[in-house]
């Protein structure tokens, strides 16, 4: 069968060899961009978040692709990502396209995905395990490409080199080889050249899950940060996402951080915004930026708080609403003034 | 959580004319005025009301939320003990209700002046009985010897309860008047704070009523819960409610959603198919704090024009 998973950032790859390694075809969506978002649009329910359109739009590329199937992630939590595979598939119905989807949640995932590559439990193992390995790698790779980006002396030397790095994961395939592949990522990184006088700022980024990993989506935000000379540092990605949902233990670590301002999970990630945020603010960062898709139920709900927070502990704090609409010229301006402000701010304290 | 009386003074608490207030507009104000406290409730939404909520309140909130914001900035004016914030999680076993209600004791908490409590007790029925959550806040209001506040509490419940249930009694009776009439019918489906906050919805009621219509309500439906796709209490009713009326001899539905509402962007898709599908006119109207009346009289007398 020819299966196809909306794009989120780099992890496609991952994506890619978990669809491929159970026997099955991945047909990738073009990567995210104004004509995906545009098509989206014009078949999504008017008001929903931004996400579900643009998966909508990643997905009709792919049926012109010639996908069959879609696979999809069922949160099961309290927003409306709950609802997206019925919804999307509603509505491609609605639109003529017949594809199928298939919708796995946490609990079900196992059962899901062993009945869609015909193997066996052990089988199924070796598959997550590779998936899961090249996530964590991602993720390296992009936590180096934070670092090194705004101290790099020749431009865009870190982000060349996180592409070349993504390529070359495409490529791997067993499970040995990856210890390999990380120290010789490590390695390469450690190659950049680098400006250690440089003074480099330091900002948190926080938010929702899509929309603070997908680079199309958020205009770049962390390319365009290190450019202005800041580094990024973000807490939510795929592994923590993963390793929140698997150990109970890190949730009510969690929510012992935010119970000052927050006592109970309003959905999606918006106590972890609250407790990033307070980390941020005990870690001495210079700012804090909040990214949320328009109309994000959990995220409004918190940013109020986030905004006391803010008062509270007198740190920078910019939040940017992302839509259909927002442009890179826009969030750069913005971007820029915010950073000018902290830059600012740093000086007059020292 | 909550500091016991000392003295023999009436404990004022004031609840918002809001969200949570219409789901069971009867049971709070008659339970805790029979646990021996005097009870504020907001007046109906005027525009002062409104215009405080929206100054005060985060800009990407939905309506109902500035709407409550408003009504807490009211009641903060007064003289009131408590601040009743309810933390609903849950209506119904098994399912759970907007994510939005869950935070809404914590908004409030940043809004509210240091010398009134937020009384906010969690209800949620995946986890414990609704009796049981009435009881300990009951327990937390009153004083004096335990058998003594046990019968109190028991009593005031009790009481409370009926009345919740002989306004739904009566309102289901209502409807039933209603759908044996001859008039044309259209339907009003949205959520009770939407639906009987007039200023809010523009008397949208009144204005169809005026065309000759018999509107109904959503919410005076009597049905039988059957459980759907959705895991929010107030859709998995709505859903049922949409699909035993569409089985009946309705000219007309009109959904009422306010702008900014995560849940009623999923909803309505699926509300909208059950009448699709019967070949009923819909009719999907947003409100927001902006929603002028000329525009809303021109597409409901549009609307009723294609009715037959």
């Amino acid at each position: 069968m020819k299966i196809t998973f909306a794009q989120i950032g780099n992890y496609g790859i991952a994506l890619k060899s978990l669809i491929e390694e159970l026997g099955h075809q991945y047909i990738e969506p073009d990567r995210t961009n104004q004509e995906t978002i545009e098509q989206g649009v014009k078949i999504a329910p008017e008001t929903i978040c931004l996400p579900c359109k643009v998966n909508l739009g990643n997905y009709l590329s792919a049926i012109k692709k010639g996908a069959e199937a879609v696979l999809m992630f069922n949160s099961q939590g309290q927003c409306r990502f709950r609802y997206y595979g019925l919804l999307q598939e509603k509505i491609l119905k609605d639109y003529g396209h017949n594809v199928s989807f298939i919708i796995f949640s946490g609990k079900d995932i196992v059962r899901k995905l062993k009945s869609l590559g015909q193997v066996s439990l052990g089988e199924l193992m070796r598959v997550l395990k590779i998936t899961w390995q090249k996530i964590k790698l991602i993720d390296e790779m992009e936590n180096l490409a934070r670092f090194y980006r705004p101290r790099e002396i020749k431009k865009g030397a870190a982000d060349n080199l996180l592409k070349e790095c993504l390529d070359d994961l495409k490529r791997t395939k067993r499970i040995e080889s990856f210890k390999n592949h990380r120290e010789t990522v490590r390695q390469k990184f450690n190659k950049i050249e680098i400006d250690s006088q440089r003074d480099v700022l330091k900002v948190g980024i926080i938010g929702e899950i899509f929309t603070v990993i997908d680079g199309f989506v958020n205009q770049n935000i962390e390319a365009n940060l290190g450019e202005l000379g800041v580094e990024a540092r973000r807490d939510l990605n795929l592994t923590a996402f993963v390793r929140h949902n698997l150990w109970p233990f890190s949730k009510r670590k969690i929510k012992k951080q935010a119970k000052d301002y927050l006592t109970f999970s309003v959905g999606g990630h918006g106590l972890e915004s609250v407790a990033e945020m307070l980390n941020y603010a005990k870690n001495d960062f210079d700012g804090v930026i909040h990214l949320f898709p328009f109309s994000c139920m959990p995220e409004v709900t918190v940013r109020p708080i986030l905004e006391k927070i803010r008062q509270d502990k007198n740190i920078p704090l910019l939040s940017l609403s992302l839509d259909e609409q927002s442009g890179q010229a826009g969030i750069r301006t913005r971007l820029e003034a915010f950073v000018d402000l902290i830059r600012a701010k740093k000086s007059k304290k020292s | 959580m909550v500091k016991k009386r000392t003295t023999k003074e009436k404990l004022t608490i004031g609840i918002p004319r809001a969200l949570f207030y219409y789901k069971k507009p009867y049971f709070w104000p008659t339970f805790f005025e029979e646990l021996g406290c005097s009870v504020i409730i907001s007046p109906p939404t005027q525009r002062e009301i409104l215009e405080t909520g929206c100054k005060n309140s985060e800009i990407e909130s939905c309506l109902p939320v500035k709407v409550l914001q408003g009504h807490i900035f009211y009641l903060l004016d007064k003289k009131i003990d408590y601040l009743f914030v309810p933390r609903i999680i849950s209506l119904r076993e098994n399912h759970s209700s907007c994510p939005k209600f869950f935070g809404l004791p914590d908004l409030a908490k940043l809004v509210s002046k240091k010398e009134v409590k937020i009384l906010s007790p969690t209800i949620d029925f995946n986890k414990e009985d609704f009796n049981k959550t009435a009881f300990w806040l009951g327990w937390s209001l009153t004083n004096g010897f335990p058998l003594k506040r046990f019968k109190i509490i028991k009593a005031a419940y009790k009481n409370a309860w009926q009345k919740e249930k002989q306004a739904k009694e009566e309102l289901n009776k209502n409807y039933l008047n209603q759908i044996e009439s001859l008039e044309r019918k259209v339907v009003l489906i949205s959520h009770p704070y939407n639906l009987y906050d007039d200023f809010i919805n523009l008397k949208i009621k009144e204005k169809l009523e005026k065309n000759g219509l018999e509107v109904l309500t959503i919410d005076a439906l009597p049905f039988e819960f059957q459980t759907t796709f959705s895991h929010w209490d107030f859709a998995s009713e709505m859903l049922n409610q949409a699909k035993e009326i569409s089985k009946r001899a309705i000219s007309g539905a009109i959904q009422i959603s306010s702008f900014g509402c995560g849940c009623d962007s999923v909803i309505k898709e699926f509300i909208e198919r059950i009448f699709r599908e019967k070949k009923i006119p819909f009719l999907s109207l947003m409100i927001d704090e902006h929603t002028a009346e000329a525009g809303l009289i021109t597409r409901l007398e549009a609307f009723v024009d294609t009715l037959n």
